[in-house]
């Protein structure tokens, strides 16, 4: 994605609210918004001067949104498993944040395979 | 970068003569296979040689010596695989073994296995061979993988450049094998077609030195005598400017007039910037690379691998583990739980003779059915330990929390064995040999034990499970944490009276990422929970009928306070009656040592009850401080028998067994002591 | 590449990834290939975290242990 800023500053402002919602309902999810929201904040230090430092923390930022929600899927599953229905409460934050995740994932991916073969393209050129 | 080729090679005037062997004889010739490590070395030794191999050990060393043999057309072939190597010096056992073989010239080719991907690597070897005169052929294997991952490797530079014979392999699919069959054949058995050799060009000063090195050497007989092999095509000087004379010991005299005809130092960084540029052109010249440039890993490594947000996400990696076995074992637990209470209530109606019921239901049902609950716990954590350490996460775990060993005075890979040590404390002090400084490793040796190992897990589980059910995997976490800072701290106290270490630099190379099979997760989970199952129909079977003995006797159950087991956890109630620990739990203490499962086993016997109610029963017992102080001298306090064994056979003396026992047990209360006094502020 | 700085650089902070070398001194994967054996001419050797399973061969309870057959496998961790 070309506007990397907006990506990380969406990531670490989304991360935040959902870290306040959940703090009432799970620990673990408080830390792990927590955690995203300061990768994605890491991501705006200029000291860097890595050329993929901003595509990797939103890289990772969204890997850590994609695993949460996979921890939350299995808690579900094993919850169907274990036949205790009336336990299933999905936290749709965990979700919503998940689903997020995955299109910036994919997105950021693709843009970087795409600007590759740009380069490469105005190298044979 | 490019100069290397104009600087390049020429070719001998005269064609040298190299072999003298008479095609058609079946004589055994020897040829040899070298590379860098993980190249596909031993799966092309494996396709040339078939089943005729046999396995021994270079002479002198551990080293594994792999020698095979292959007939191809009229010639019988004796194949010998060297170590894996990336360059051929002394800086290491391998490095010498392959050195000292290609130095002795008892063969007639060298295979130089390189792999596609990775041909940068090799190209080191590569022209270290050609500067001691070895007649070489070049196999880039993995040529199919480097395709699909768009690498075109152009081999016809290095064949024009060096002169020698290059050839595609792929030890997956076979592509290339016939080809390199045929030239091994050609090139071995060329008796009177004489090869051409390469003879490398260097720049004026490095061919002055060279030659000054020669004449001057020849005025000192014992170089002519210990270095024969050396002298050879001129490799001394080479070897010398390259490597230094750390383990060639050459005369002082000698390196004295030497100083004073040139700069060393300044002689030694050209030879390396031209062998540096050298290669970079072969480089260039025969690798195209079609794919990507940046690797995934390199992006997630960037961020994976920070000193900050790596801990952190290290933390969350462990956080999340931990959660997920509290949360998805809870109900299989249960079941099972069940399915015991259920087994010993049947058990105690059929079983009509008293001390048999007792031994069976309270003993045997209770004692090692109380451990058994924590079977699905135990097999879901070593899943997700599994996950994280086949996708290649724990290594960079590893080498982050290292970097913080370092100023705990740990020079390195100390933090590979803690994790270790989370399995099993034995093998974790065996990995420590890899540190080089003894008085470091020592003090490392010392601390592992802290390390808190899969058997302290039941433990753990049973009381988190009483007291902090809410916060289970916090608490775990806890644990967790204090047992790395605790190994580190201890071992920066220890070497405060042993010693300062020697710091090495050294460059670690991280593994791939990829993502692993259920299939290994499932193989992965097995040998270690396996091994849990073992334990309880072995040593804590044993520990859990003597326990039952030692309460069901002298009265014969009617009194479990005036029993011999009593009597043993009496003898410590001074010391932890201000904790809240009664006999009952310094008994469990006592038998632990053999095996630290034990603890829950004589728990669930001596509180005579099944495991259902002993929650119950310890919550009536222990407050939630005493419980944590408890938690914590489980973490510290003497290492198993197993242990203390491993100690004494790493450190040769009885000394440090005996030092540990009381070292753990002193440092294990104290931090009881602070726990039960910190706990009873905030629980 | 100035392979006199990268050494310093390694030697002043002791312990680097390949990927620390390769961000500090923005050399491409196949430069940093290329450097691989140059470290260890220099001294420095490069050592790989993969290996968590040790080695039953040096364990002092070689002769007694029944999970050797599982070497492979990383048996006793």
């Amino acid at each position: 994605m070309k506007n990397k800023n907006i990506i990380l500053l969406i990531i670490s402002i989304l991360s935040l609210i959902f870290m306040i919602l959940n703090i009432s309902i799970n620990f673990f999810y408080v830390f792990a918004f927590l955690l995203i929201s300061i990768t994605a904040f890491y991501g705006f230090s200029g000291e860097n001067e890595v050329w993929y430092h901003k595509s990797a923390h939103i890289m990772v930022s969204s890997l850590l949104g994609i695993f949460t929600m996979a921890y939350e899927l299995l808690g579900i599953l094993f919850s169907l498993i274990s036949s205790e229905l009336s336990n299933i409460k999905p936290n749709i934050y965990v979700i919503i944040f998940g689903i997020i995740s995955i299109v910036i994932f994919i997105e950021e991916l693709n843009y970087l395979k795409k600007i590759e073969q740009e380069a490469k393209r105005k190298k044979s050129l | 970068m490019n100069k290397g080729h104009d600087q390049s090679q020429d070719h001998e005037s005269s064609n040298t003569n190299v072999l003298t062997l008479d095609t058609g004889q079946n004589q055994n010739i020897e040829i040899s296979i070298i590379g860098n490590p993980n190249v596909g070395k031993t799966s092309l030794f494996n396709i040339l040689t078939g089943a005729k191999q046999y396995v021994a050990n270079w002479p002198g060393v551990t080293v594994e010596k792999k020698v095979g043999t292959f007939k191809y057309k009229d010639a019988t072939f004796k194949l010998v695989d060297l170590p894996g190597v990336y360059t051929l010096s002394s800086k290491s056992e391998d490095e010498k073994v392959a050195k000292d073989y290609i130095i002795n010239k008892n063969y007639e080719i060298v295979i130089l296995v390189a792999d596609a991907l990775n041909l940068e690597s090799s190209m080191f070897l590569l022209l270290q061979l050609l500067e001691m005169n070895v007649n070489i052929i070049l196999a880039i294997n993995a040529i199919d993988e480097a395709k699909e991952k768009g690498r075109i490797i152009v081999p016809s530079p290095i064949i024009k450049t060096l002169n020698i014979p290059v050839v595609l392999t792929s030890a997956r699919t076979g592509e290339g094998i016939d080809e390199l069959l045929e030239v091994i054949y050609k090139y071995s058995l060329s008796k009177t077609k004489s090869r051409v050799k390469t003879r490398i060009k260097y720049p004026p000063n490095i061919d002055k030195f060279i030659q000054s090195f020669m004449e001057l050497a020849s005025n000192y007989p014992e170089i002519k005598i210990n270095y024969s092999n050396y002298l050879e095509n001129n490799w001394l000087p080479v070897y010398f400017l390259e490597f230094g004379n750390e383990d060639l010991n050459l005369p002082k005299s000698f390196l004295k007039e030497l100083e004073t005809l040139f700069d060393l130092d300044n002689l030694r960084a050209e030879y390396t910037k031209w062998k540096l540029d050298f290669i970079s052109y072969l480089v260039s010249s025969s690798i195209i690379n079609e794919g990507i440039d940046w690797s995934l890993r390199d992006i997630l490594d960037h961020v994976l691998t920070h000193k900050v947000l790596g801990i952190l996400i290290y933390i969350f990696a462990m956080f999340a583990v931990f959660s997920l076995t509290f949360n998805l074992a809870q109900p299989l637990s249960d079941l099972l739980e069940l399915a015991f209470t259920s087994a010993g209530n049947y058990l105690s109606k059929v079983i009509p003779i008293p001390w048999l019921n007792s031994l069976v239901v309270e003993g045997v049902i209770g004692g090692v059915g109380g451990v058994l609950v924590f079977i699905p716990q135990i097999f879901i954590l070593f899943f997700f330990l599994g996950f994280l350490e086949e996708s290649g996460y724990l290594p960079r775990a590893a080498f982050l929390v290292d970097r913080i060993a370092r100023s705990f005075g740990l020079s390195g890979r100390s933090f590979m064995s803690i994790i270790l040590g989370f399995g099993c404390n034995v093998p974790a002090i065996i990995s420590t040999k890899t540190i080089a400084n003894k008085k470091e490793r020592l003090a490392l040796i010392l601390s592992l034990p802290f390390a808190s190992c899969s058997a302290k897990l039941p433990v753990y589980i049973l009381l988190i499970g009483t007291f902090f059910s809410s916060n289970a995997a916090l608490v775990l976490l806890l644990i967790y944490l204090s047992s790395i800072v605790l190994v580190l701290v201890s071992s920066k106290f220890l070497q405060r009276f042993i010693t300062q270490s020697e710091d090495i630099p050294f460059i670690i190379e991280l593994p791939r990422f990829r993502m692993p099979t259920f299939k290994n997760l499932a193989i992965y989970t097995w040998n270690r929970g396996k091994h849990f199952l073992q334990k309880a129909g072995g040593i804590i079977l044993v520990a859990t009928i003597i326990i039952w003995a030692l309460s069901f006797f002298p009265n014969f159950g009617q009194d479990i306070n005036s029993s011999y087991a009593a009597g043993i956890g009496k003898v410590f109630e001074p010391l932890t009656k201000h904790l809240g620990w009664d006999w009952r739990i310094n008994t469990g203490l006592v038998f632990g040592i053999a095996a630290k499962e034990v603890v829950v086993s004589s728990y669930s016997t001596l509180f005579n009850v099944g495991e259902g109610s002993l929650s119950f029963a310890l919550q009536n017992v222990l407050t939630p401080a005493s419980a944590l102080a408890l938690i914590f001298f489980v973490l510290a306090y003497v290492p198993c028998f197993a242990t203390l064994a491993t100690i004494k056979s790493e450190t040769n003396s009885w000394k440090w067994p005996i030092f540990t026992l009381f070292y753990t047990t002193v440092i294990a209360y104290l931090i009881a002591n602070v726990v039960f006094f910190i706990g009873g502020i905030f629980i | 590449m100035n392979l006199e700085q990268i050494k310093e650089y390694i030697k002043e902070n002791k312990e680097l990834s390949l990927l620390d070398i390769k961000e500090k001194f923005n050399l491409s994967e196949s430069e940093i290939k290329v450097l691989k054996p140059f470290l260890i001419t220099f001294g420095i050797p490069l050592k790989t975290v993969n290996e968590i399973h040790s080695i039953c061969e040096e364990c002092p309870l070689n002769n007694s242990c029944k999970k050797k057959s599982e070497k492979d496998l990383g048996c006793c961790n």
